[in-house]
């Protein structure tokens, strides 16, 4: 077969690898699966390794030194989370992962990680390990440290507070408060909290009503204002016409990317909504939208439309889909419309208008019924 | 009194002998040596459907099961555990593909103006590929990732998947014709 096709292209085909601590969370659930066996700490002390793989997170109870009076510390670790401590010291050490601590009022405790340390007493705090690719990185320590490299870590604070330090200074972080440190970077307070997921720099997914109205009369207005603009000069005129060739056209490959990550996860709600009264309800929809923006404000969707389902389809394609019956499901194709109008796009080159032609087909079923069903 | 670790031997019989004892340093050292061609396999056969951590949750079962039946492995035997452990990736993948979930599929996007010139050719070239290999049904998506991806020969992959010899000669030559297709399309 290698005979007839390109390695070059075959190799064009890459993918991701998997996470790196990938071998812990291997081992971590083999030791789960084994049968429980009793543990004894050792007159030498000893550490209990969490490493924490099951896909759901765990919550796990330590006691501090003195129990006579404290209550437990209680710890829920996402499946990546890498903890060691020993229950001794009143002490964790975290290198991946994230984990939220909750430490009762009265109980000094310390969370040790490779880019900075916190201690805390009554204190809920999140400690998130942030990874390499992490954009936050670069948001929060600057390119400087992103090119150091090294660990970095944000911490959030629920309730109470904490003292986040590292070699190179200290940060006390106040309730709703985060502080972001690394190897090579004193830890800073941020106001805002930033342990969940950063959103794509672009644009939120969704916007609300009236963020969307206020986006749409700030593009009228700059719109507006491109009309009625003096008559451009010459040179003017040769540097648009220069890039004339990209004007109003937005790649292909970025209106998917906007899609796949946009549309289509607001889009199965949308489908699976409707899937629990017609569990075979699938089919083919084709959409049609535009583009329009301007470089200050932004894409936005306009006049978002569904084609004719009966249109013929694509001669190439192998097998044709059934078109979606829209009209059964009225509600669907609202939340379809609703959804894609809240896609947020960058302005086509130049400003003007794109228009998108672009089919989506539904399935519930099997991949190997789909494969299957050439 | 600091105890040592073992460190897990370089010579792959003895350190499937290891692994069968439960030496951890040996259980990881597998886990490392053979992570990568496992969440390769499982990610080009699971495609969009493994995202979301699915590619991991199963990359981590091939290698529990592989664990648990590693008494049952002949280290001295004529199976490499490579083979061994990717076919029980390749079977994982194809249970999880017959399972039946709502799948969304953006098709074909067409834009109203002529695409830029400078498309990213690798890219078009993988999104081919990627497309053409999902139309196979399971059995013969890993039959061609197996081949074309990880170096195995037809008779391997035919005794891995239970398959007719000739079945996955055709199959596998029917998925060629179709790909070739689909990249001379991309670049006509």
């Amino acid at each position: 077969m290698t005979d007839d096709l390109d390695r070059n292209d075959l190799d064009a085909w890459t993918v991701e690898p998997l996470p790196d601590d990938f071998d812990a969370r291997v081992l971590a659930a083999w030791d789960e699966a084994q049968p429980s066996v009793e543990r004894r700490p050792s007159r030498v002390g000893w550490t209990l390794a969490l490493l924490l793989a099951a896909a759901a997170a765990l919550a796990v109870v330590l006691r501090p030194r003195d129990e006579r009076d404290a209550e437990a510390i209680a710890m829920r670790a996402s499946a990546s989370a890498q903890v060691t401590f020993a229950p001794g010291s009143d002490r964790a050490v975290q290198r991946t992962g994230t984990v939220t601590y909750v430490v009762p009022k009265g109980t000094p405790f310390v969370v040790q990680t490779p880019a900075a340390e916190v201690l805390v007493e009554g204190t809920e705090f999140t400690v998130e390990m942030l990874t390499m690719n992490d954009e936050r990185r670069r948001t929060y320590l600057g390119a400087g440290a992103l090119a150091l490299g090294g660990a970095a870590v944000a911490v959030y604070v629920t309730t109470g507070d904490a003292l986040v330090r590292n070699d190179h200074g200290g940060a006390r972080v106040g309730p709703t408060q985060t502080a972001v440190a690394s190897e090579h970077v004193a830890p800073r307070n941020e106001p805002a909290p930033i342990v969940a997921k950063a959103p794509r720099p672009r644009a939120p997914t969704k916007l609300t009503a009236a963020q969307r109205r206020d986006v749409q009369r700030r593009l009228a207005d700059a719109l507006a204002e491109r009309r009625t603009a003096p008559p451009k000069t010459p040179d003017e005129g040769a540097a648009e016409e220069a890039i004339a060739g990209d004007l109003g056209v937005l790649q292909k490959e970025y209106i998917r990317e906007v899609v796949a990550e946009d549309l289509v996860p607001l889009a199965s709600e949308c489908y699976e909504s409707v899937l629990a009264n017609a569990p075979d309800l699938g089919g083919r929809v084709v959409m049609r939208f535009s583009i329009v923006g301007d470089e200050s404000v932004g894409g936005l969707v306009e006049e978002v439309a569904f084609e004719d389902p009966n249109a013929p389809q694509d001669p190439e394609a192998e097998r044709a889909v059934p078109s979606f019956p829209l009209a059964e499901h009225p509600e669907f194709e609202e939340c379809m419309r609703e959804s894609t109008a809240s896609m947020l796009f960058e302005p086509p080159q130049g400003g003007g208008r794109v228009t998108v032609t672009y089919p989506i087909v539904f399935a519930n079923e099997a991949e190997s019924d789909a494969a299957s069903a050439e | 009194m600091l105890r040592t670790v073992p460190s897990a031997p370089n010579d792959p019989t003895a350190l499937i002998v290891a692994a069968q004892r439960g030496e951890r340093s040996a259980l990881r050292k597998l886990v490392r040596e053979h992570q990568g061609a496992v969440g390769g396999l499982l990610r080009r056969m699971l495609g969009p459907v493994g995202l979301g951590g699915l590619t991991e949750d199963l990359a981590q079962e091939t290698f529990l099961r592989a664990f648990r039946a590693l008494g049952r492995f002949d280290p001295e035997g004529p199976a490499r555990f490579s083979t061994w452990v990717l076919k029980i990736a390749a079977r994982l993948a194809i249970n999880e593909l017959a399972r039946k979930r709502p799948r969304i599929q953006p098709d074909a996007v067409l834009v109203d103006a002529e695409s830029p010139e400078r498309e990213h050719d690798r890219r078009r070239v993988a999104a081919a590929i990627e497309a053409a290999v999902a139309e196979l049904p399971p059995p013969f998506r890993a039959a061609f990732v197996l081949r074309e991806y990880h170096g195995l020969d037809y008779a391997e992959i035919a005794k891995m998947l239970d398959l007719e010899l000739g079945t996955v000669k055709s199959r596998l030559s029917r998925a060629r014709r179709l790909l070739r297709d689909r990249l001379k399309g991309i670049r006509s």
